[in-house]
């Protein structure tokens, strides 16, 4: 429990503060916030000659002639907050401010690196006065019992939270705005109505009738209120700028100058890759023209791009922009602008060549490295990797994906497909229109109730015709019938087997009232 | 050619000249791959396969006959043939 532990900076009156430092006023002479009239935050020297939260501006003054008022301005509060959170971030790095005034971190690192929680709160309070400000630390499980802890200016025992929490009042709930949502004031207050008078009551609630009574927020309040985990700081490194911009002059209309651009442009984002250690799994390639024509594409990769990769990813874009088929779609003027952007990234462990390959590793990059320079030769869409994929027809359980590419089915095949043919599958797939005919010689057709009309006995396609020794079917396929495209009619399929010496199998689909060849068991 | 050990080439139904494919071949040999042309005619293959459907089996007939209407194809029977410089000729059949 201790490894997730939290500590709450909490700063009182920040506003207040702000706007002291703001107005170059000293930090003992009364200043109020007001915020459409009303009076919502105080320094403290206001407060102890009578100064409250939400009263009107007029009556402040009245109780107290010499204060400076000011009114609300969020951007100050976090311009004078800066210093603050410079001076924490010194001490122990990755601070997660809430709001100006509150910033909480996990405590772990700095509790062994000074000794013992205490001493690290020490040296964080120190630390904030130095930078011109006043705090007040809080220690605690979790993190919105820190903050109250905070207020409290208390270090909670480790599984004390909601002990702590339940002496307090329940007006508490909502008094800290960047933990509570927009309604929690009517809740506390119906809450106190009801007679709840402190969090431990509230918390002695079962949660059920908490959450069939009061809402979805209630229930937050009710989790906070046991102290049960919630979202501890997240310690993330706000992420580097990566990308990489070049100015194209002269600017490109030439697939050749293309290339040229995309191999030093490769090289420039690898660098900053290779410098924040990451690697870029998603490329997002933008173009801007002279005519401030816009354009970008995202490349997705399986695995992290390599120098190459990109460069030839940037040329495959270019030029695919360039020499489009259309001539209308083309841009109407030479490229001038180029940026190179890692939407993903993943940590550069995945980068590493393995010290000792796994066996058949060496050959299967060998395998690699020739399709990527086919794909090189002949453009991305030439070296496709088949996937198994899910579908009920032959056809559609091939998913065909370039290499390089993430290898994703188009559509699930640990899914049930109910209706899918079994083994084994047709070896060869067609799509030729055919027509299968009864004894008289009528048309066959599938029913509504998924029966033929007729028994089938003749099968007339291109290249193939006779009399059907055996056949069996149809089976319905119930599928898509929400697709205004596919919509009309049924589909369903057939096996049959042609009569004669060659005597072939063969798979066939009905669909919008014709019949396909779809298959060849051979 | 380079760096895969099975490389799979459909003729569809072109033939190639003895010269080309000669150059092809000892590339092949030189990188240990192995190559299997399909549909078409290649002069001087170290081994020929042939396989033919001999028979379809199907699920739910009576006394060994299918009856028309029910089962589905549950085997395909193929004959294969194999004829090669060191090894004569050999038959199977299998499903």
């Amino acid at each position: 429990m201790s490894s997730s532990r939290v500590l709450a900076v909490w700063c009182m009156d920040w506003p207040a503060v702000a706007a002291a430092v703001g107005a170059e006023l000293s930090p003992t002479s009364p200043v109020a916030v007001t915020l459409a009239n009303r009076v919502i935050a105080c320094s403290a020297s206001a407060r102890a000659v009578g100064v409250r939260r939400g009263l009107r501006r007029r009556e402040a003054q009245a109780r107290c002639p010499q204060l400076h008022v000011v009114t609300a301005d969020p951007a100050r509060d976090a311009r004078h907050f800066e210093n603050v959170t410079a001076a924490v971030d010194d001490l122990v790095p990755r601070a997660e401010v809430l709001r100006p005034g509150l910033l909480v971190l996990p405590v772990r690192g700095a509790a062994r690196y000074f000794g013992s929680e205490q001493a690290a709160a020490e040296r964080l309070v120190d630390a904030v006065a130095a930078a011109g400000a006043e705090c007040q630390v809080g220690i605690a499980d979790r993190l919105a019992t820190a903050v109250f802890a905070a207020r409290a200016g208390r270090i909670i025992d480790p599984g004390k939270d909601a002990v702590f929490l339940s002496a307090l009042s329940i007006r508490q709930l909502a008094t800290e705005p960047s933990l509570a949502a927009p309604g929690r004031e009517d809740l506390a207050d119906l809450l106190w109505r009801m007679g709840i008078r402190n969090i431990g009551q509230f918390a002695a609630l079962p949660r059920a009738d908490v959450a069939s009574r009061f809402g979805a927020d209630a229930v937050t309040a009710h989790r906070f209120a046991r102290a049960e985990p919630g979202r501890g700081p997240s310690g993330r490194e706000p992420p580097k700028e990566l990308d990489a911009v070049m100015d194209c002059d002269p600017p490109i209309d030439r697939v050749d100058a293309a290339a040229f651009a995309g191999r030093s442009l490769a090289s420039d984002l690898h660098r900053s890759l290779e410098a924040a250690g990451v690697g870029c799994t998603r490329l997002a390639i933008h173009a801007v023209t002279a005519n401030g024509q816009e354009m970008d594409r995202v490349w997705r990769c399986a695995e992290p791009l390599t120098e190459d990769a990109t460069a030839d990813r940037v040329r495959w874009q270019l030029d695919g922009w360039l020499n489009r088929r259309n001539p209308n779609d083309r841009p109407t003027a030479p490229i001038t602008v180029l940026r190179l952007q890692p939407v993903e990234v993943v940590s550069a462990e995945a980068l590493q060549l393995p010290l000792w390959g796994g066996i058949g590793e060496e050959s299967r990059l060998r395998a690699r490295r020739a399709l990527v320079r086919v794909q090189g030769l002949l453009g991305p869409e030439a070296v496709q990797v088949p996937v198994l994929s899910g579908g009920r027809g032959p056809a559609e359980r091939i998913t065909l994906t370039p290499l390089g590419d993430e290898p994703v089915p188009l559509a699930d095949p640990g899914q049930p497909w109910p209706g899918q043919l079994p083994e084994p599958s047709p070896t060869v797939l067609l799509d030729d229109p055919g027509e299968v005919l009864d004894g008289e010689g009528n048309p066959v057709r599938v029913s509504g109730r998924g029966l033929f009309s007729a028994d089938p006995a003749r099968l007339v396609a291109p290249g193939r015709e006779g009399a059907l020794s055996w056949w069996a079917g149809p089976w319905p396929v119930d599928e898509r019938w929400w697709d205004p495209d596919r919509k009309s009619g049924r589909t369903a399929r057939a096996q049959v087997l042609l009569d004669g010496d060659s005597g072939q199998a063969l798979l066939l689909c009905y669909r919008q009232r014709r019949w396909y060849l779809e298959g060849i068991y051979e | 050619m380079d760096g895969m050990d099975l490389v799979l080439l459909g003729l569809g139904g072109r033939s190639v000249p003895a010269t080309r494919a000669r150059a092809v071949v000892a590339r092949a040999r030189q990188r240990g791959c192995t190559l299997l042309v399909t549909g078409g005619d290649w002069q001087g293959a170290s081994a020929r396969l042939e396989a033919r459907v001999s028979g379809y089996e199907v699920t739910g007939g009576s006394g060994g006959r299918p009856i028309s209407g029910c089962g589905r194809i549950s085997r395909v029977r193929l004959a294969m043939r194999a004829r090669g410089r060191g090894f004569g000729s050999v038959h199977a059949v299998g499903g």
